[in-house]
């Protein structure tokens, strides 16, 4: 697909992204950070956490700012290319639990995902941010041709 | 309340974006793994720099911006995150996304990330305790 004419532009998508890292701490007076709001939102779940609606209002945003931007129809799957990359049936079924349970996992671990780490902690030099940016980057880099050299 | 609304107001944002982006769509994210389509590649990396210069002009805003350290959890942890993201192709904002756009299988990827994430804090935090408002929860 032309990914040109579906998609925004790069230096838009950098300007947005970069826009809603500094406007959200300006504004919020935190940072932005999804895994840490994911946290939060299970340890509640869990009766150990408070203060929750905010990132419980963040993370239904997120979803509805989505599906504003998508305006088409559910399509249930993750498309030709999931299904071509990693397969369908129980192999897909098992790679997405199994894979989000790793992001969920290792995320927390890491203290951080790709808002925290990777847009609000590299853009501050931060050094854990930077070590692990360029680990899960690194990572997925590699994964992904291993996936490649596998379907 | 204005909390609340600035909060609404971010995460629509961020979902509009990541969507228009072209980040909820595992073809894409493959591609920038694969480093094959490098435009995903750009908006991160323009993103960062742009981000770098918001947070110099607005350092002396009121607000927490907490360091990020090195500590022990930082390679095994984003190691575990990046086979997830190459095989999924969703990050924990990634995931909500894709939901909002359509893509329902993404249901079970975000299962999976609340087990994880559930997991991970009963590992980490062996007696969790009702966290001050912004201390325990930083990222």
């Amino acid at each position: 697909m032309d990914s040109n004419q579906l998609y925004w532009s790069w230096w838009i998508g950098a300007g947005a992204l970069a826009a809603i890292a500094v406007l959200h701490s300006v504004l919020i007076g935190r940072l932005l950070g999804v895994s840490g709001s994911v946290a939060r939102l299970v340890d509640a779940l869990a009766g150990n956490a408070k203060n929750v609606a905010p990132h419980l209002t963040f993370l239904v945003a997120l979803f509805v700012g989505a599906a504003l931007a998508a305006g088409s129809a559910p399509t249930f799957d993750l498309g030709p290319e999931y299904e071509r990359v990693i397969g369908d049936g129980p192999i897909a079924i098992f790679a997405l639990v199994f894979g989000g349970a790793l992001t969920g996992f290792g995320t927390r671990w890491a203290r951080g995902c790709t808002s925290g780490h990777g847009l609000c902690g590299t853009s501050r030099l931060q050094p854990g941010s930077l070590v692990a940016t360029a680990t899960f980057f690194g990572v997925g880099i590699v994964a992904s041709h291993l996936l490649e050299v596998l379907s | 309340m204005k909390t609340l609304l600035f909060n609404a107001a971010m995460g629509l944002a961020l979902g509009f974006a990541l969507t228009r982006i072209g980040f909820a769509d595992f073809g894409e994210v493959h591609a920038m793994f694969l480093l094959t389509d490098l435009r995903l590649v750009f908006t991160f990396g323009g993103a960062v720099a742009l981000a770098y210069v918001g947070f110099r002009l607005t350092a002396k805003r009121p607000g927490r911006r907490p360091a990020k350290p090195m500590h022990g959890g930082v390679v095994p942890g984003s190691v575990l995150f990046g086979v997830g993201w190459a095989i999924t192709g969703a990050c924990p904002g990634i995931v909500i996304a894709q939901l909002g756009a359509g893509q329902l299988a993404a249901l079970l990827t975000l299962g999976g990330m609340l087990f994880g994430a559930w997991l991970a804090g009963r590992v980490f935090n062996p007696r969790p305790v009702l966290a001050p408002r912004g201390r325990a929860y930083q990222d």
